[in-house]
C-alpha cells in the first residue's frame, strides 16, 4: 500500500477523502435543490412555452403585466427547440412532479397528458367566463364529455404563399385569394411547371431542361406541417372515419390526392425532395429570400419571418380537388391539474393570448385570435390586420377561408396520436420517396394503423355550430 | 528465457509466533479498511448512480408506467409486445445492426491505416496528427449542421462534386436506402479518437523487433504482418469493443439530423428508446427496451471476448 503524502496523517487523509466523497454525493442534490427551488415557489405561476426570441420577448412582457394585474409572481420557462425536445422537457417535469402551472403543448401531448389527469378541466369555467364559448369551433381541445383542457394557443391554417417577383418575371397570374376562384389541380401544376427553372432558364416542359441543376423550384412545403392532409380532405378522403375507429387513407380519393403530391416531385419535377422527419429543414422565408422556390405551403405563423425579412410575398387559397380546403391546426395551452390556485390560473389562461394584451403577436402576423368576433366584426378585424404585415388578400385567403373552407387536423381529433403518428409519418415519407405506388403504401399502412385506433375525442363546440 | 530462478539456500523459515501473526492480521485488516474507504466514493457513485437506477429500470420494465399515471405490474407484457407486436422495435434493431456492421470495420481500418501513416517519420507530422484528430473535437451539433448541408441533394457539396466528375448523385440522408451509409460516412469521419489510441500503441512497440526483422532480411510488409499487427491486437480489440458498444448506442445523428427518418430508416434503437420514454412518456415500455439493448450489448461483448482468444496476443510471448 502506498503511504499517504508526507505531512498528512493517515487519519487526516481518510477524513479528507471521506469529506470529498460526501461532498461529491451531496453536491448534485444541493445544486439541484438550489436550481429548482430558488426560482419557482409553490404559489408562483410558471409558464412554459416555445417560440422565437421575438415571441419570448413579448411573452415575458405579458407575464410581467399579469404579475402586476393579479399580484402573483410569474416565472417564464422559455423552451426553444424541436417538438420532441419540448415534449421531453415537459414529460420530465411531469414525471418529477414539477410541471409548470401553464404551458404550451403539442396537440397529441396536451390531450395525452389530459387523459392522464394532468390537465385542469376548464369546462366548469365556461359559465363564469363566456369568452370561453365564443371561440372558433375547431380550436377546442376536449378529452372527454364535459372535459376540456382549453383551446389552441392561436389558430393557424395552412396557406399557399407565393413570391411576387417570381410571378411578375414569369408573367403569370398569382394564385387566387378567394376559395370560389381556387385553381384546379391541373392549373396549379401548370403554374408550378412554368415557375421551375434550371440554370439555363428552361422549365420541365421544355426540351433540354436539366433537372440536376435547378435554380428555382415551382413549389414546396406540401408534405410539411400536415399540409398533405388538407389535399386528402379536399379530395373527399381522410385518415380515418369520423369517429376514429376505421382506417380510410387507402380510399381511392385519399390515394389520388397523395399521388398528386408525390408526382409534383417525381413526375413533374417542380419540387425539391422534402427533408426527413422535418428535422433541420429550411423554412419558407429562407426559400423565398434565396429564390429557391416560388410558391410554398406553410402555416400562417410564417408571416412573421416573411415580414421581418421584408420579403414581397402574397397569400392564395389551396388549389382544389373536389373543393378548395385547408387544414387548421395548432398546439394548445393547458393548465396544470394540480395548480395551487386554479382560479388564478384560469384568469391567466384568458389573459395570455388576449389580442388586446399581446397585440404585437397578432399584428406581426405570428398569431391569429381565437374569438370569433375577430373574424366577423369589422372593427375587431381591423384591430389586428389593418397594418403592413397583413397583405390585402389576407381577408379572403385567411379570415374568410378559415371559417368556410378549413378542417381541423386529425392530430387534434384522434386518440392515441403519439403512437399513430409513429407509423403515419414514416408512411408519408415513403410517399415522398416516390419509389412505390401510393396505393400500396396506403394499403400497407392499414395493418399498422388499425390496431392503434382508439376512437376520437368529442368536440361539442364544433357540433354546436 | 532459459534461466530458472531458484530460492537461495538458507535456514528454514520458522512459523510466526502468535504475537506477530496478530499484528500482521491487524495490519491487513486496517489496510483493507483503508482501501475500501478510499474507494468508497466510487463504490457509492456506482451504487447510487448506476446499479440503483439499473435495478429501478428493471423493475419499471415490468410495469405499465406512463408518465403522469400510477404504475402497476404487468408481468412481461412490455417484453412480449416489443418482440411480437412492435414492428418499430425490429426495424430499429436492424437499423442499429446495419449501422454497426458498416461503421465498426470502416472506422477501425481508417483509424489503423492513418495511425500507421502518422507513425512514420514524415514532414509536418504534427500538422497531420492535428488535422486528422480535429474532427473528433468538433461538437456533434456543429458537425450535424455541416453534414446536413453537405448531404443536401439539391445544393449539397457531395452531389456537386459527383456532378462535376460526371457520377450519378445520391439523396444521402433524404432517402431511407441511403441514410445509413450516409451516416456511416459521417461517423467514420470522426475516427480521430480511435486513431490516437492506435498511434499511442504503435509508439510503444519495441524498436528492437523491427531491427531484428530488418537484419533477417524482412521488408515493411513482413514487419507489419509479423510485428505491428500481432502486437497491436490488444489495442485493436479494445477499439473494436468500444466501437461496437458506441455504435449500438448511436443516438446523436438521428436526434440532430434525421429525426429517425425517412421512413424510420435511421431509427436507431437508443433513439427509439428515448422517443418511447420522453416523447411518448412510456417509461415501462422504454425500460424494457433499455434492458434489451443492455442484453444485446452484453451478448456482443461476450462473443467478442470469446473470439478474441483466438487472435489477440497479450505480451511478446503471445497467448
Amino acid at each position: 500500500m502506498t503511504a499517504p503524502p508526507a505531512g498528512i496523517s493517515r487519519r487526516g487523509f481518510l477524513r479528507a477523502s471521506l469529506g470529498v466523497g460526501a461532498a461529491a454525493l451531496a453536491g448534485p442534490g444541493l445544486l439541484s435543490a438550489c436550481s429548482s427551488g430558488s426560482k419557482r415557489g409553490p404559489n408562483d405561476l410558471s409558464f412554459m412555452y416555445w417560440g422565437s426570441s421575438y415571441e419570448d420577448r413579448v411573452v415575458r412582457t405579458m407575464l410581467g403585466e399579469f404579475s402586476q394585474k393579479a399580484g402573483v409572481k410569474t416565472v417564464p420557462l422559455f423552451t426553444p427547440g424541436t417538438q420532441d425536445q419540448y415534449a421531453t422537457k415537459m414529460n420530465v417535469l411531469v414525471a418529477s412532479g414539477d410541471a409548470p402551472t401553464a404551458n404550451y403543448a403539442h396537440a397529441y401531448m396536451g390531450l395525452s397528458l389530459a387523459e392522464r389527469n394532468q390537465a385542469l378541466n376548464v369546462f366548469p369555467y365556461f359559465d363564469k367566463y363566456p369568452e370561453f364559448t365564443e371561440r372558433l369551433p375547431g380550436t377546442y381541445y376536449f378529452w372527454d364529455d364535459g372535459k376540456c383542457l382549453g383551446n389552441e394557443t392561436g389558430p393557424t391554417i395552412n396557406c399557399l404563399y407565393y413570391l411576387r417577383p417570381a410571378f411578375e418575371e414569369a408573367g403569370l397570374d398569382t394564385p387566387p385569394a378567394k376559395a370560389a376562384d381556387a385553381w384546379t389541380w391541373d392549373k396549379f401544376v401548370e403554374t408550378a411547371i412554368a415557375l421551375t427553372l434550371d440554370d439555363n432558364g428552361r422549365n420541365p416542359s421544355q426540351s433540354g431542361y436539366d433537372p440536376d441543376n435547378v435554380k428555382q423550384f415551382g413549389v414546396s412545403g406540401y408534405f410539411n406541417n400536415f399540409s398533405w392532409y388538407s389535399f386528402v380532405r379536399s379530395n373527399g378522403g381522410d385518415l380515418t372515419n369520423a369517429d376514429g375507429t376505421e382506417y380510410t387513407l387507402d380510399s381511392p380519393e385519399a390515394v389520388e390526392a397523395l399521388q398528386h403530391l408525390a408526382d409534383l416531385i417525381h413526375e413533374h419535377r417542380v419540387s425539391p425532395i422534402p427533408k426527413p422527419g422535418g428535422a433541420s429543414g429550411s423554412d419558407t422565408s429562407t426559400d423565398f429570400r434565396t429564390r429557391r422556390v416560388a410558391m410554398a405551403f406553410d402555416g400562417t405563423w410564417a408571416m412573421l419571418n416573411l415580414n421581418q425579412e421584408k420579403i414581397p410575398f402574397g397569400i392564395g387559397v389551396h388549389p382544389k380537388h373536389q373543393q378548395s380546403l385547408t387544414v387548421q391546426q395548432s398546439g394548445c395551452t393547458m393548465l396544470n391539474a394540480h395548480a395551487e390556485n386554479p382560479d388564478k390560473a384560469v384568469e391567466f389562461y384568458l389573459f395570455h393570448n388576449d389580442p388586446t394584451i399581446v397585440t404585437e403577436l397578432f399584428t406581426s402576423g405570428l398569431w391569429m385570435p381565437l374569438n370569433r368576433k375577430y373574424y366577423t366584426d369589422e372593427a375587431s378585424i381591423k384591430m389586428w390586420t389593418d397594418n403592413e404585415n397583413h397583405p390585402p388578400e389576407f381577408r379572403t385567403a385567411v379570415i374568410d377561408y378559415i371559417q368556410t373552407n378549413s378542417v381541423t387536423h386529425y392530430g387534434q381529433r384522434l386518440r392515441n396520436m403519439s403512437r399513430i403518428r409513429d407509423v403515419v409519418e414514416p408512411a408519408i415519407e415513403r410517399v415522398q420517396q416516390g419509389r412505390e405506388p401510393v396505393k400500396k403504401i396506403c394499403k400497407d399502412l392499414r395493418d399498422r394503423v388499425t390496431p392503434l385506433l382508439d376512437g376520437a375525442y368529442p368536440n361539442p363546440m364544433e357540433a354546436r355550430t | 528465457m532459459t534461466t530458472t530462478l531458484e530460492a537461495p539456500p538458507g535456514p528454514p523459515i520458522p512459523a510466526e509466533p502468535g504475537k506477530h501473526g496478530d499484528a500482521n492480521r491487524r495490519k491487513h485488516r486496517s489496510e483493507a479498511r483503508t482501501g475500501v474507504l478510499m474507494a468508497l466514493p466510487t463504490i457509492l457513485g456506482l451504487a447510487v448512480f448506476m446499479v440503483g437506477p439499473m435495478i429501478a429500470s428493471l423493475v419499471i420494465s415490468f410495469t405499465d408506467w406512463q408518465i403522469g399515471t400510477d404504475a402497476s405490474m404487468n408481468g412481461g407484457s412490455n417484453y412480449s409486445e416489443l418482440v411480437s407486436k412492435d414492428p418499430l422495435f425490429w426495424k430499429s434493431l436492424w437499423v442499429t445492426l446495419y449501422y454497426t456492421l458498416l461503421t465498426v470495420p470502416l472506422i477501425l481500418i481508417s483509424g489503423f491505416g492513418v495511425a500507421l501513416l502518422l507513425n512514420a517519420k514524415v514532414k509536418a507530422q504534427r500538422f497531420f496528427r492535428v488535422a486528422y484528430y480535429l474532427p473528433a473535437l468538433v461538437p456533434i451539433v456543429a458537425s450535424a449542421v455541416l453534414w446536413n448541408w453537405m448531404f443536401n441533394p439539391d445544393f449539397g457539396l457531395f452531389n456537386e462534386i459527383l456532378k462535376t466528375v460526371g457520377l450519378p448523385t445520391s439523396n444521402w440522408t433524404f432517402d431511407d436506402r441511403t441514410v445509413i451509409p450516409a451516416l456511416v460516412i459521417m461517423g467514420v469521419w470522426g475516427f480521430g479518437n480511435i486513431m490516437i489510441i492506435f498511434l499511442a500503441g504503435m509508439q510503444e512497440l519495441p524498436t528492437t523487433l523491427y531491427e531484428a526483422i530488418a537484419i533477417d532480411g524482412g521488408n515493411h510488409w513482413h514487419a507489419f504482418r509479423h510485428i505491428t499487427l500481432p502486437l497491436m491486437t490488444p489495442i485493436i480489440f479494445y477499439n473494436l469493443i468500444t466501437s461496437v458498444i458506441g455504435s449500438i448506442q448511436t443516438f446523436d445523428q438521428a436526434y440532430m439530423m434525421t429525426n429517425g427518418g425517412p421512413d424510420n430508416g435511421s431509427l436507431f434503437i437508443v433513439f427509439y428508446l428515448y422517443r418511447s420514454a420522453f416523447t411518448n412518456g412510456q417509461l415501462g415500455y422504454a425500460s424494457a427496451l433499455a434492458w434489451i439493448v443492455f442484453i444485446i450489448i452484453g451478448i456482443f461483448t461476450l462473443l467478442l471476448f470469446r473470439w478474441a482468444r483466438s487472435w489477440v496476443h497479450y505480451g511478446m510471448s503471445g497467448s
